[in-house]
C-alpha cells in the first residue's frame, strides 16, 4: 500500500522556508535549551518554541496521537529521571532542599527542588518536539533528502532520510492491510494480551507478515536504486535550495539565542531557580 | 566485421546461492535495435532471471553460480559496473510501488540522471522532454503516493526513459493495470522499438501483450528455452491451456486437433436471497471520495465478478462489506445484519474474505496452526483439528502435498499460498467468498486452476470477485459489477454488460477476441460466457450450449 508522507503543514509561514532551516533551528534549539535551568528564562523558550510550532500550521487534531506518544514518553523519561531516582539536584545537598514528603519504600525525596527540576524537563523536551515535530509535517516530500545533503551530510545518508520519509507511512499502511486481513480471520488484537508479555506476543500475527514484506519490498527498491547507478559515484540534486531574506532572518534569531543563552550560561545565570510558592508550600 | 548486438545472452546458466537448482539453463538470445522480444512461460519458469541477467543485477545484485556470457555492446556485463549498464538497459520492475524512490514526480524522474551526476539544469530538460514524450504532463507536480497505480506504472515507464537506455527490460507491465492502461504502456513500448530502441517484455497477458507486436517469442519452461522463433510459430505450438491465446488461434487449434466439445449443461440458476446488500453506501479515504453512493444487491448463490479501472473503488466496497471501512453515509448489510454494528468477526463466518496477496496474512510456524487460528479466534469446535485442517486443504486441493500440515506457509510457492489463504478462509466455514484480484501473479493456467477450484468447493453457495482480467471475469460470473469514480456503472449478465460498448470501453476496458466470439455464438449470450477452450470445441461440434463451461456449476450447493 502506498502512502504519502503527511505534509500537513503545507502552504505555512514554516513550509515555505528553506528545509535546511528547521534541521539547523532545532539544532540550535537543542543547544540552548539545554543549557537553561532558570523556569523565566524557559518560559520565554517555551514561548518562542510554541510560535514557531504555531506558523508549521499542523492541525492539532492531525497530530494528537503524537502528541500524546510526546506526552507519554516525556512523563516518563521526567518521573524516572527526577522524582523516582532522586538524583543529584544540580549539587545541592539534602539538607538545603525545602522537602514536601518521602517516596513510600525508597525514601526519595519530593521538595521545591526536585518538582522545579521536574518542570524544567519537562518544558524543555515539550519545546524540543515544538520545533522538531515540523521536520516531519512541514517539510515538502522530496525536500528532506536536498536538505540534508546541502547540509553536508554524504549522499547516501541524505538519501537514506528521503526514503524513510517516503516508505514509513506506506509501512504504517501495510500494517493496516495486515490487522485488517487478521480482522477477517476473527482476531481482535485490541481485546489480547493483560500482561506485558501478552501485550507483546499479541502483535505478532500483525508484525510477522509486515516484517517479511517489507524485507521483500526493499530488495525490489534497492534492484530498482541499483538499476538507476544510485551509490556508483556522487550524485547531483535537482532541488537546488537558497536561503532568502526571511529564512537569514530567523535563522540569525537562533544564532542570537544560542550565544545569550550561552553567555548566561557561563556567567552563572541560568541555574535552577526555585519559585518562591513552591517553598513556601514545603512550609 | 558485423557490429556486436545491443545485447547477447550466450549459453547462460544460473544459479541462485541459496538454491539447488540453476534458475535459467543454456539460455541464448540476440537483441539487435528495434528487435521486440516477448518472453513467455508459467511463473517460475525462469523469466525474471533471464531480465536480471541482461540489466545486470545477475550477478552484481544476485550472487550465484553463473556460466555463459551476457554481453552488452559487445562487452561482458561481468566486467561492466551496474551504472554503465544501466546507461544502455532501462528496467521497469512489476511492481511500480516498489521501483518508485522519489516522493514527487519530478524527484521520482530526476532520480537517475541525479545519480550519473547530471547537472540540474540539464537534468530538467531532460525531465521536460520525457514528460512530453510520455505524455505524463497531468501528473507533474503530484506527489508519487497519490498515482493511481495506472499512473506509477507510466511514471516508472518515465523514469526508465529518463536515462536514455537503448534496451528496455519490462517484467510484467500488465499485472495490474486495467486494460486501456495497459493498451497505452503497449503503445508506448511499441513507439520505442519503432525508433530504434530494443524491447524485451515478459508477461503472461499474450493476447494484450501482441498488441506490442513482438518479432519473436521466446518461450520458457523449467529454465530452459522451447521455444524462440516467430509470433505465428509460438501461436501454433503454445499450450492453450497454458497461456491465453486470441480467440482465432484456439479455434484454429481446435480445429486442427479435432476437438470435440464435452457440452457444457449448467442452466442459469436463481441469484438466491440476498447475502450482501449496499444501500446508498458513500466512503471517504483521507480526503479521497472513494464510493459516491453504492446500490447493489448480490445473492446468495451468484458468481459475481466486479471490474472497473484502477482507484474505481473495487476493493473498499468489499472491505466497506465486511466492516474494515465505515461508510461515511448509506448501509451495508450481509444477511440483513447491518455491518456497522456486527464485528467482523462475527461477519467472517458468513464471508470469507481472502486478500490479493497471501503473505498479508501468513505469519504461523506451519501450515497447521495457520489453519486452525481462524476457527480458535472464532471459538468453533476443536474436537480434532488436523482433520479440520485436512478438510479446509482438500477443498482447494492442497491435501496430497507431502507432509503439508507441518510445512512453514512461506515454503509454499506463491499459487500454493494463494490456495492456502483460500484454505484459511475456508476453515470458518462460511458460505460465501470474496476474493480480491485472484488472478494477480499467477499465470494462466494457474489462475483458472485456482477458480476452477473455488468454483468446486462443495457447500460454497456464491463468490464475488474482483479483477483486472476481463476475460476471467466474463467466463466465471454470473453477473458483471462495473465500477468508475466509486459509482456502479453497469450491472447485469456478461453478455448484456459488454454489449454496450461505449460504458465498456469508457471503464478503461476492452472487447478481447473471446468476448467478441462469445457474443458472435448466440447460445452463449444471456448468461456466462465460455473459456476458449470450451467455445472453440462447442463452436466446432455445433453444440447446443446452454450456459457455463467447466467448473461452473458446482458453485451452487
Amino acid at each position: 500500500m502506498n502512502i504519502a508522507p503527511r505534509y500537513l503543514g503545507r502552504g505555512s509561514w514554516l513550509s515555505r522556508r528553506d528545509p535546511r532551516l528547521l534541521l539547523v533551528s532545532l539544532a540550535l534549539f537543542v543547544f540552548t535549551v539545554i543549557q537553561v535551568w532558570d523556569l523565566r528564562i524557559l518560559a520565554g523558550l517555551v514561548i518562542i518554541a510554541a510560535l514557531y510550532y504555531r506558523s508549521a500550521g499542523i492541525p492539532f487534531r492531525a497530530v494528537r496521537i503524537q502528541w500524546a506518544y510526546v506526552l507519554f514518553f516525556v512523563s516518563f523519561v521526567v518521573i524516572v529521571n527526577t522524582l523516582l531516582t532522586g538524583g543529584e539536584l544540580r549539587g545541592l545537598a539534602e539538607d538545603e532542599l525545602h522537602i514536601y514528603f518521602r517516596l513510600p519504600l525508597i525514601g526519595t525525596p519530593i521538595s521545591a527542588e526536585s518538582v522545579t527540576y521536574a518542570i524544567v524537563q519537562y518544558l524543555r523536551f515539550l519545546s524540543m518536539a515544538a520545533v522538531g515535530l515540523p521536520i516531519a509535517y512541514a517539510i515538502a516530500p522530496g525536500d528532506i533528502g536536498p536538505a540534508f545533503a546541502r547540509l553536508g551530510v554524504p549522499y547516501k545518508f541524505a538519501y537514506g532520510m528521503e526514503l524513510t520519509f517516503r516508505f514509513v507511512p506506506s509501512l504504517a499502511g501495510d500494517l493496516q492491510t495486515t490487522i485488517d486481513a487478521q480482522r477477517v480471520r476473527g482476531y481482535e488484537w485490541e481485546k489480547r494480551g493483560r500482561t506485558p508479555i501478552g501485550k507483546l506476543t499479541r502483535t505478532i500475527p500483525m508484525v510477522t507478515p509486515v516484517t517479511i514484506n517489507a524485507i521483500v519490498g526493499a530488495e525490489d527498491t534497492i534492484d530498482a536504486m541499483d538499476l538507476r547507478g544510485f551509490g556508483t559515484q556522487p550524485r547531483t540534486w535537482l532541488r537546488q535550495l537558497a536561503f532568502d531574506r526571511t529564512d537569514r532572518v530567523v535563522l540569525a534569531g537562533f544564532v542570537l539565542l544560542l550565544a545569550v543563552v550561552t553567555v548566561l550560561s557561563f556567567t552563572g545565570r541560568t541555574e535552577l531557580w526555585i519559585p518562591d510558592l513552591l517553598v513556601e508550600l514545603a512550609g | 566485421m558485423p557490429p556486436a548486438p545491443l545485447v547477447e545472452v550466450d549459453g547462460l546458466t544460473f544459479r541462485y546461492r541459496r538454491a539447488s537448482e540453476p534458475a535459467v539453463r543454456e539460455v541464448s538470445l540476440r537483441l539487435d535495435p528495434g528487435d521486440v522480444v516477448l518472453v513467455a512461460g508459467p511463473s517460475g519458469c525462469g523469466k525474471s532471471t533471464l531480465l536480471r541477467a541482461i540489466n545486470g543485477l545477475v550477478p552484481h545484485a544476485y550472487s550465484g553460480e553463473l556460466t555463459g556470457e551476457v554481453r552488452i555492446d559487445g562487452r561482458r556485463t561481468t566486467e561492466l559496473r551496474l551504472r554503465q549498464i544501466s546507461e544502455v538497459v532501462g528496467t521497469m520492475l512489476q511492481d511500480p510501488a516498489k521501483q518508485i524512490v522519489g516522493s514527487t514526480v519530478e524527484a521520482e524522474l530526476a532520480f537517475g540522471p541525479e545519480n550519473m551526476g547530471m547537472p540540474p539544469g540539464d537534468i530538467a530538460e531532460r525531465i521536460r522532454e520525457v514528460v512530453t514524450d510520455a505524455g505524463i504532463g497531468h501528473l507533474i507536480g503530484r506527489e508519487t503516493a497519490h498515482l493511481s497505480g495506472g499512473e506509477r506504472q507510466l511514471l516508472a515507464m518515465a523514469g526508465a526513459l529518463m536515462l536514455r537506455p537503448r534496451c528496455y527490460v519490462v517484467d510484467e507491465p500488465l499485472a495490474n493495470l486495467d486494460p486501456a492502461t495497459a493498451d497505452r504502456l503497449l503503445a508506448q513500448l511499441r513507439e520505442l522499438a519503432d525508433a530504434g530502441h530494443a524491447v524485451v517484455i515478459v508477461e503472461h497477458r499474450i493476447e494484450e501483450a501482441l498488441a506490442l507486436r513482438p518479432d519473436r517469442v521466446l518461450s520458457m519452461e523449467d529454465g530452459r528455452v522451447v521455444y524462440d522463433g516467430p509470433v505465428d510459430g509460438f501461436l501454433r505450438v503454445a499450450d492453450p491451456l497454458a497461456v491465453k491465446l486470441p480467440f482465432d488461434v484456439v479455434l484454429e487449434r481446435a480445429r486442427r486437433d479435432a476437438v470435440r466439445a464435452a457440452a457444457p449443461s449448467a442452466a442459469p440458476r436463481d441469484a438466491g436471497p440476498a447475502r450482501l446488500t449496499f444501500d446508498d453506501v458513500h466512503v471517504s479515504l483521507g480526503e479521497r471520495h472513494v464510493l459516491r453512493g453504492v446500490d447493489a444487491v448480490l445473492g446468495a448463490r451468484e458468481m459475481v465478478a466486479v471490474l472497473g479501472p484502477n482507484g474505481s473503488g473495487k476493493t473498499t466496497l468489499f472491505r466497506t462489506a465486511m466492516g474494515l471501512v465505515h461508510p461515511d453515509r448509506g448501509r451495508a448489510s450481509i444477511d440483513g445484519r447491518d455491518v456497522a454494528t456486527t464485528p467482523t468477526a462475527e461477519l467472517a463466518r458468513s464471508i470469507g474474505y481472502v486478500f490479493q496477496s497471501p503473505s498479508q496474512m501468513l505469519f504461523a510456524r506451519t501450515v497447521r496452526q495457520e489453519l486452525l487460528f481462524g476457527p480458535r479466534n472464532l471459538g468453533l469446535p476443536l474436537d480434532d483439528p488436523d482433520r479440520l485442517a485436512m478438510d479446509a486443504l482438500r477443498r482447494v486441493g492442497l491435501a496430497d502435498e507431502e507432509a503439508i500440515l507441518d510445512r512453514p506457509p512461506l515454503t509454499l510457492s506463491f499459487g500454493q499460498q494463494k490456495r492456502l489463504a483460500l484454505a484459511i478462509a475456508l476453515a470458518l466455514q462460511p458460505r460465501t467468498l470474496i476474493l480480491d484480484e485472484p488472478s494477480a501473479g499467477q499465470d494462466h493456467r494457474t489462475a483458472e486452476a485456482f477458480m476452477a477450484a473455488v468454483a468446486a468447493i462443495p457447500g460454497l453457495e456464491s463468490v464475488y470477485f474482483i479483477t483486472h482480467d476481463v476475460d476471467l471475469a466474463l467466463t466465471h460470473a454470473d453477473r458483471i459489477l462495473v465500477l468508475r469514480d466509486g459509482r456502479i456503472v453497469a450491472d447485469g449478465p456478461p453478455a448484456t454488460v459488454v454489449e454496450d460498448a461505449e460504458r465498456w470501453h469508457a471503464s478503461n476496458l476492452h472487447r478481447t477476441s473471446l468476448i467478441a466470439a462469445n457474443l458472435a455464438w448466440p447460445a452463449a449470450r444471456g448468461h456466462r460466457f465460455l473459456d476458449a477452450p470450451t467455445l472453440a470445441a462447442a463452436m466446432i461440434a455445433g453444440a447446443h450450449v446452454h450456459g457455463a463451461g467447466e467448473g461452473g456449476s458446482s458453485v451452487t450447493s
